[in-house]
């Protein structure tokens, strides 16, 4: 397992498509800020810092999970995933070593683009209007977020890789978020839209700010890491059983 | 004799169809094993099922003493190296990349070796080349140095030379001799190119439909091919009606050409065909070769 990490680490930052996630999130991250400041009075702030909210829980973990997508696929197209199966790693390490890797990559992308926009706003602007427990609940929920849609994004690259794989994600992404916006108008009580909402990125879209206390964090933070996790065991199940040519 | 591989009655079922249909085979320790069979006859199939890469249906597949169900299987693939068809390597990467990428795979404390594993493919020149410029043949040859990374006892190729020129499958059938009499590898090869490895191979499996139709040494083989009067005439129907009223196996090789499996007395035979007003053309002797021994083994064009 720690040879597979090792390697996927190695591959991970000779990889291209890792540092076109890392300069185009940053890049996104840096112009909404530019775009959104008014000032640097505590509203303003705050708006920045809404503006941030709500577009790194969807827009970095689709922009990290799509170019991740990428890295995965490649084993399969290139067909370098058997050299590890030919050696002897076994197939469920292979897929969680891509869980872990997948992780710090994002973690790595998220610490690059809002992480130094944080500390940015920080050191230079009035954040005395910021609630502290409201950033930090925000901010635990855009890396739960980030985990469950690289979960998910990798799970669709084992299941149908390549460009079909992508192309997939993308319209999935499309669909959940016309669910939630269509079933928060027709059943805006809905247990279960309210339970689906808080597992993927795209029902947290409009409902995450750093002005109020999210409703009930832990919970999402708990829906997003048990779909995660239900995403790598699905992701371990199929990996195990797939015939590879 | 000690087996680094056995099969027996190994099957694999994709939804309808069954690609290997109860296949026994038994590769010895330090052999050159040919694994000879048409296209679709099960030989990537089943090295796909050696290498871990699918799974049987049935029967079982031993690899150094492991049951395919046993967790001790995955300990005795760090003993092998494979190339499945195409070479598996990273486009994006140079040759020694994915050398060193196979290195981190293996959990290799060092880079020691990349360069003479270059060198001993013939890639030790392409520097910064990325893989994905490479030739076809320079390719195959970097998926055997992945396969060599580790040093493994067992190697799998599976259509080593397809693609190559000429002096690639020289220098390929080089190698594997070198690999297999220096470093004593073990060697599985599947290939349709059957006199390419007449050369090289010390065992023979011969697949159809699935199973293996006989296994053999290339010294049974030898004996087992037999020596034929190749004959040419003007009708190739009046020889045929000849040897089927005499009951002599043959097969018919062309238009006007026809290999005897006996020593026929080539004066009575003329005359008997002179007498249809055939004439024979020309008449050699001739052993058969390992496609001849496969035809007649698989139900070629041979009759009896």
């Amino acid at each position: 397992m720690r040879n597979l990490l090792r390697t996927d680490f190695v591959r991970l930052l000779k990889t291209k498509s890792f540092y076109v996630a890392l300069v185009g999130v940053t890049a996104i991250v840096y112009a909404c800020i530019f775009l959104s400041s008014g000032g640097d009075n505590e509203a303003a702030v705050v708006s920045i810092c809404n503006t941030l909210c709500s577009m790194s829980v969807l827009l970095v973990p689709l922009f990290v999970g799509g170019a991740y997508m990428l890295y995965v696929s490649a084993e399969f197209t290139g067909g370098a995933i058997r050299n590890k199966l030919i050696v002897g790693h076994r197939r469920e390490n292979v897929y969680l070593s891509w869980n872990l890797i997948g992780l710090v990559d994002g973690l790595i992308v998220l610490a690059a683009s809002l992480g130094t926009a944080a500390l940015f706003i920080g050191l230079f602007s009035d954040t005395s209007a910021l609630d502290t427990e409201n950033v930090i609940a925000a901010a635990a929920i855009v890396v739960c977020m980030l985990i469950s849609k690289l979960c998910m994004s990798i799970l669709i690259s084992v299941i149908i890789p390549g460009a079909k794989g992508m192309l997939f994600n993308y319209l999935f992404t499309y669909a959940l978020l016309m669910f939630f916006v269509i079933m928060y108008d027709a059943a805006p009580d809905s247990k279960i839209v309210k339970i689906l909402a808080r597992c993927f990125p795209e029902g947290q879209v409009t409902g995450l700010n750093v002005s109020v206390m999210p409703d009930r964090p832990w919970l999402t933070i708990l829906c997003a890491l048990a779909f995660s996790a239900l995403c790598v065991v699905l992701g371990a199940y199929v990996i195990k059983r797939k015939d590879l040519s | 004799m000690e087996f680094v591989l056995t099969t027996e009655g190994l099957r694999k079922t994709y939804r309808n169809f069954n690609a290997l249909n109860g296949l026994s085979m038994h590769v010895p320790k330090g052999a050159i094993y040919g694994f000879v069979g048409r296209n679709g006859a099960g030989k990537t199939t089943l090295i796909r099922l050696a290498c871990g890469l699918q799974f049987p249906t049935d029967g079982e597949l031993t690899l150094y003493g492991a049951k395919h169900t046993d967790d001790a299987i995955h300990e005795a693939r760090k003993r092998i190296g494979a190339v499945v068809e195409t070479p598996s390597i990273f486009p994006a990467m140079t040759a020694e990349e994915n050398l060193k990428h196979q290195y981190r795979v293996l959990g290799l404390p060092n880079f020691d070796g990349v360069k003479e594993l270059l060198a001993l493919v013939g890639l030790a020149d392409t520097g910064s080349k990325k893989a994905e410029q490479f030739s076809l043949g320079m390719r195959q040859r970097l998926g055997i140095a992945i396969a060599l990374c580790g040093h493994p006892d067992f190697m799998i190729l599976d259509e080593p030379i397809n693609g190559l020129d000429p002096q690639g499958i020289v220098d390929i059938r080089e190698l594997i001799i070198k690999l297999n009499r220096e470093q004593g590898i073990t060697i599985l090869i599947s290939s349709h190119i059957l006199d390419e490895l007449s050369r090289i191979a010390t065992h023979y499996g011969f697949i159809d439909g699935g199973r293996i139709v006989r296994e053999m040494s290339a010294d049974e083989l030898q004996n087992a091919c037999r020596k034929c009067v190749s004959v040419r005439v003007t009708n190739v129907d009046v020889l045929v009606r000849e040897l089927e009223r005499r009951g002599t196996d043959y097969t018919v090789t062309g238009a006007d050409s026809v290999d005897i499996y006996a020593q026929p007395n080539i004066t009575e035979l003329a005359l008997a065909l002179w007498k249809d007003k055939c004439e024979i053309i020309t008449c050699r002797e001739q052993d058969e070769n390992l496609e001849g021994f496969f035809l007649s083994l698989v139900g070629g064009e041979s009759h009896a």
